[in-house]
């Protein structure tokens, strides 16, 4: 295992409604699709062994979060419209009424923020296995929310030997880099929020786990 | 698992009207902004990669509908939300949705698979990334690959003359919904009273607009709806990418019938009555993706199309019967 950098090369629109990504909730995922997991919401959450140590603890990955800051936003809308079209020509005939302003026919458009990364790129610090994390991020090719209607499209990866620090590589300068539990070594001052510190057990968006951590 | 991509130029074989928003009555071109070269970002109008999703889901879902010969008529409106808006979590309490019927779900619906949408009290993730439409002009030149480049005409990073910016792309057009009781041979067809009202309305506005009367004219005044828009020249050219994750060679025939059905005639924007928003694919690159770096390979679309299916229409017409029954009793 070595000190790895990992950067993104996002020259598009991305869509972070979070904040920062996790790299190794990022790994897990592309290691369940590639092994065709069904979704974590119906098959349940399993374990999934990715090429970053884990904190001797086992509670969460020895990885950063995203580093790295956006310089514009935009403005995208999500659309839904109920196919009215097609519940006159090939909706059956119990279809006497529809109501597009209410209920579940109702038609909705959402804003959702997008950003710009300065430099257009994204990093990451971890502890690792550069061969094997080049390997599954090869299979990365968007990144963030919206991803299916093309967000986050990712130029290239890079996945390099990085110098070390103290704390590396979730503390730099006392500052978290990731959650991590408020007692963590080397923090200095942090502050302080709800969040769920790993997803070595569990994904980190179960809000049930949420428990007071230094934050980025 | 195997990620297979392709990559299409498009050629706006109709104006394309694809619009943000109104302004007064004026409707202004989606754009997206676009970081260029010297790091100014810039707006430059798109097509979205939402609208392209939807497209292919459409052309995807009537493709399934007709290889399992559910007859017009048969579809509940749970079921037509699931096929066309991608379904919708209705908070029902049957229970979330278990690995076998879930499993079930993709076997009977293999586009379900590769779109997603929401059954039940659940959200099932797609594996289909499709991009935003791109206008190839100066602006977004570096954002092409080499091979949409040289088809193009140049595979430098300079664009060539022939590629203008975005601004020569986009024209104003004025369009009127006329009044016909303006028109003295369509007022003929009005009953007497109709015609007494409309000529009366005309006298009123002529008086009014002799009179410097503001108001009055306003009262009087024709429902003739001059509307200007901008759109996108016929001609224009849109680099746009598909990518998905396939596991199964029926996975890759319904990417494939997803994508050439909805090339076949593909359509976005607004205004299609009146001819706008028609797209035909002039080039496309295919690849199959270990390395995300990996070059692609020409792709004949016609070739695709008359390809693309015979798995997909197979498996879904020996499961027509499943997946009527399925479609009938779909909470989505």
């Amino acid at each position: 295992m070595e000190a790895v950098r990992i950067t993104a090369v996002v020259p598009g629109p991305i869509a972070m409604p979070r904040g920062a990504i996790a790299v190794d909730a990022l790994l897990m995922a592309t290691r369940a699709r590639v092994d065709g997991l069904p979704p974590v919401e119906i098959g349940g959450f399993q374990k999934i062994e990715i090429p970053i140590v884990v904190e001797p603890s086992r509670r969460f990955h020895l990885a950063s979060f995203s580093l790295g800051g956006v310089e514009a936003h935009d403005r995208h809308w999500i659309n839904r419209r109920f196919p009215v079209e097609q519940a006159q020509t090939i909706g059956s005939r119990k279809i006497k009424r529809l109501q597009i302003s209410a209920g579940p026919a109702k038609s909705y458009r959402l804003p959702f923020e997008v950003g710009y990364l300065v430099g257009s790129k994204l990093e990451w610090y971890v502890l690792g296995d550069a061969e094997k994390i080049q390997a599954l991020l090869d299979h990365v090719s968007f990144i963030g929310k919206k991803r299916s209607v093309g967000k986050g499209e990712v130029e290239r990866w890079t996945v390099e030997r990085s110098e070390t620090w103290e704390g590396f590589p979730v503390v730099k300068d006392g500052r978290a880099l990731r959650p991590l539990p408020v007692d963590w070594p080397g923090l200095v001052d942090p502050q302080l929020d709800y969040r769920t510190v790993g997803c070595v057990g569990a994904p980190y968006w179960d809000h049930a786990r949420e428990e007071l951590c230094a934050v980025p | 698992m195997e990620t297979v991509k392709y990559e299409f130029l498009l050629e706006a074989a109709e104006p394309v009207a694809h619009h943000a928003e109104s302004l007064g009555n004026e409707a202004i071109l989606m754009r997206r902004k676009v970081r260029l070269r010297d790091g100014a970002i810039a707006n430059i109008p798109c097509i979205t990669g939402d609208t392209m999703r939807h497209g292919m889901r459409e052309a995807a879902a009537y493709a399934m509908l007709d290889a399992a010969g559910v007859p017009e008529g048969g579809l509940s409106e749970a079921a037509l939300r699931l096929l066309f808006a991608g379904g919708m979590v209705t908070g029902s309490n049957d229970g979330a949705i278990r690995l076998e019927e879930f499993r079930e779900m993709c076997d009977l619906i293999p586009t379900m698979a590769l779109f997603g949408g929401c059954a039940r009290n659940r959200v099932i993730p797609g594996r289909l990334r499709v991009s935003d439409g791109t206008l190839v002009c100066r602006e977004t030149w570096h954002c092409l690959p080499p091979w949409a480049r040289s088809w193009c005409g140049s595979a430098a990073d300079e664009a060539p003359s022939s590629v203008e910016s975005q601004r020569l792309y986009v024209e104003e057009v004025q369009r009127v919904r006329m009044d016909p009781t303006l028109d003295p041979g369509k007022r003929k067809l009005l009953s007497a009273a109709g015609r007494d009202g409309a000529e009366n309305r005309l006298l009123a506005s002529e008086a009014a607009s002799a009179d410097g009367d503001a108001r009055g004219k306003e009262g009087a005044k024709s429902s003739a709806m001059p509307r200007r828009f901008e759109r996108l020249i016929q001609g224009s050219l849109f680099y746009w990418r598909v990518e998905a994750d396939v596991y199964s060679d029926l996975d890759r025939d319904t990417l494939n019938v997803a994508v050439a059905s909805f090339l076949y005639s593909a359509r976005v924007g607004g205004k299609r009555g009146t001819g706008h928003g028609l797209l035909r694919a002039v080039a496309a690159q295919h690849a199959t993706l270990a390395r995300a770096a990996d070059r692609g390979q020409a792709l004949d679309t016609e070739g695709l199309a008359s390809s693309a299916g015979t798995l997909f229409r197979a498996h879904v017409a020996e499961r027509s019967e499943r997946i009527r029954k399925f479609l009938s009793n779909i909470d989505a």
